[in-house]
């Protein structure tokens, strides 16, 4: 029996090894991407089949594991969109209603293949835990778990540049196991205070054939919010903040 | 450390870039640096048909003094205009909008200033506003009963844009660890004076009003109240919360001091108002399927709307009026210069209500296209409307809607009472 035990317990203790080394990697991967509290620009480009696309662009402010908000400068029907998000708590702002609507982050507010998961996620070790990790010559495979039900996918499946510890595909699968996206991190870029991460992400879904998501980020920047930037009184001056 | 300094050398040949580049894919984020002067808008053009219901009360007060028609046409075309002025703590807001109708009525337009005020904002926790400002209380769609310092919205389309009152008023938030994670609180006042906020209430009254917003354990909490003055006292309460990442439910208290109900004779006179304290809610959910599928409902009790049996006598008084071609019998009804302001003419005048609203983003991977359909359910009198939609936002800064509505109802009931059998409208409208 002894050494059965022993076994068993080698076995458990390099599986929580690989755990603890999966959640240090993926901590570092969100470390990597973007600092703690930080302002940056994306661009939004939907690309249809037949090569026709629609643009969007976004002003983003994040502070901490829990708040982020994001306001919409392009295209002029969509300018002054606001969306915020606490936690799992997800808001939207349009200044035609007047007054922020709670949203999931299921639902798309660009349409096409990116979702309000795509355009608010605060960190992936917030949101994800790390169930296994695979090391091969070049990358890590990470295998991520939802920590909740209000996350969009329930898997993903995230191989990490070793060198780098930074992205370079994740797959993402819902509960029932089919694969919703698979997203592509290209064009590695210095963007200032030592942060060197990837410029472009890509993402195709075998749900959208042929259409194509491209979302290119800019002035990413450390910048210190105070907390009440993060609430729905804000939300219509968000504007003011830039 | 290697690694980073290999990057620097093609950016430090090149030169600074602000724009992050991908082949055929650019972005250049100078370009979207704040201005100091912003102005944006869009106009719209709306044509619309609609098919006479001659047996209709609300169509008989429209043509009791005109040749009858079956055919109803008209077109309106909008512009909206918007611009903000910023400069340190201040910023200066404005939004006009313009209308011009041409119907069987004849050619009409009207301009007016929907907001404009000055802003301060020394810190993201403390705002002032001073002007003409849209205030939005509530969390229901279609109705909002806290709504106590606005101009009612349309139920049928309750995102359009609507004239605000002139205020004064501060906005102080605060977030926290806990719990209780952010609490603001808006205290307003809303003059009412007889070059100022007319259409409000009874002149001579500086009215003050407040909400405080908590969020609590992922719960939105709102109170509020308007004081006595230009409108009776009414106190308030809505909340908002998910109970899945899918399912969202919200509601709305109000309380209503000393509600004035107009009321009719039977020789269809004004009777004695009847003064009463009323109460009004609503509640309502919100659920979102795997397709992509939103489905709302909610349910509206509004105790400031009028009896079954008063509203049937005043739509029984037109008919009676439009028989007899008595213009006195329709002089003596409460129906105002607006029908849509007149206590029995306006849209939902009575108690209870339902509206059903479901749409569908993008039904079969059909990128930018919406179809949807409303109901709206008139509970006491079993009449209702039915208002299929399609929207389509996939070309460049414009969006377009094609939408029909179909009243059904029997006589002396709201929608059958309606002016037209069926209405089709298409919006387009353009953003610059």
């Amino acid at each position: 029996m002894a050494p059965r035990a022993l076994i068993l317990y080698l076995l458990f203790a390099t599986w929580s090894a690989w755990g603890q080394d999966g959640d240090a990697i993926l901590a570092q991967v969100d470390r990597n991407l973007a600092p703690d509290s930080y302002e940056m620009y994306r661009k939004l480009i939907n690309q249809e089949p037949d090569g026709s696309r629609k643009e969007f662009v976004l002003y983003t402010a994040k502070k901490g594991r829990e708040s982020m908000i994001a306001l919409f400068l392009a295209p002029p029907t969509d300018l002054g969109r606001t969306t915020l998000r606490l936690g799992d708590n997800m808001w939207l702002y349009i200044p035609e209603v007047g007054k922020p609507l709670r949203i999931t982050s299921l639902q798309s507010v660009v349409g096409g293949i990116f979702n309000n998961s795509d355009l608010m996620r605060l960190e992936f070790s917030t949101e994800y835990e790390v169930q296994n990790t695979e090391e091969q010559e070049d990358e890590y495979l990470l295998d991520l778990k939802a920590r909740t039900d209000t996350v969009a996918y329930d898997r993903l499946k995230m191989r990490v540049d070793r060198k780098r510890l930074l992205p370079t595909v994740i797959e993402a699968y819902a509960a029932s196991g089919l694969l919703v996206k698979t997203l592509r991190y290209r064009k590695i870029k210095d963007y200032g205070d030592g942060l060197v991460r990837p410029s472009v992400l890509e993402t195709e879904s075998p749900l959208y054939q042929g259409y194509k998501a491209v979302m290119l980020f800019a002035k990413i920047q450390p910048r210190a919010f105070p907390d009440e930037v993060f609430s729905l009184n804000y939300m219509p001056r968000v504007q003011e903040l830039r | 450390m290697h690694c980073r300094w290999t990057l620097l050398i093609p950016l430090l040949v090149l030169g600074p870039l602000s724009a992050a580049q991908d082949g055929e894919f650019t972005f250049d984020a100078d370009e979207f640096e704040p201005k100091v002067f912003e102005f944006t808008g869009y106009i719209e053009g709306e044509p619309e048909y609609a098919r006479a219901n001659q047996d209709g009360a609300l169509y008989q007060l429209q043509f009791f003094a005109r040749d009858p028609d079956k055919d109803l046409g008209r077109f309106t075309g909008t512009l909206e205009l918007e611009g903000h002025l910023r400069k340190g703590i201040a910023s200066l807001n404005f939004q006009t909008h313009s209308e011009a109708v041409w119907d069987f009525l004849g050619d009409d337009d009207e301009h007016t200033l929907f907001q404009g005020y000055l802003s301060l904002q020394p810190d993201p926790g403390f705002a002032f506003d001073l002007g003409k400002k849209a205030i939005r209380w509530g969390k229901g769609y279609a109705w909002n009963p806290v709504a106590f310092v606005e101009r009612a919205k349309d139920a049928g389309d309750p995102d359009l844009s609507r004239e605000g009152f002139w205020i004064s008023a501060v906005d102080w938030v605060k977030r926290f660890d806990g719990p209780l994670q952010t609490m603001a609180l808006t205290p307003l006042v809303l003059p009412v004076h007889d070059d100022t906020n007319q259409d409000f209430g009874e002149p001579g009254h500086n009215n003050l009003a407040a909400k405080l917003y908590l969020l609590y354990r992922d719960v939105d909490l709102d109170f509020m109240f308007l004081s006595n003055g230009s409108q009776s006292s009414r106190f308030g309460m809505d909340f908002s919360k998910n109970l899945a990442p899918n399912f969202e439910i919200h509601g709305e208290l109000a309380y209503f001091n000393d509600v004035t109900h107009p009321t009719l004779t039977e020789g269809c006179k004004s009777g004695k108002p009847r003064e009463e304290d009323e109460i009004s809610y609503l509640i309502g959910t919100r659920y979102r399927t795997s397709d992509d599928v939103t489905l709302i409902w909610e349910y509206y009790y509004n105790g400031l709307g009028n009896e079954k049996d008063d509203q049937k006598r005043f739509y029984r008084c037109v008919h009676q009026a439009w028989e007899t071609g008595d213009q006195r019998l329709i002089d003596r009804l409460p129906t105002g210069k607006d029908l849509d302001k007149g206590p029995f003419s306006k849209p939902n005048p009575m108690r209870q209500y339902m509206n059903f609203r479901v749409w569908w983003e993008e039904p079969r991977n059909l990128l930018y296209l919406t179809p949807g359909v409303q109901v709206l359910y008139n509970l006491e009198d079993h009449s209702f409307s039915v208002s299929p939609d399609v929207s389509y936002t996939g070309f460049e800064n414009l969006e377009l809607r094609l939408r029909g509505t179909v009243p059904v109802g029997d006589s002396l009931t709201e929608w059958g009472e309606k002016p037209n059998k069926y209405k089709i409208e298409l919006r387009a409208r353009y953003y610059f």
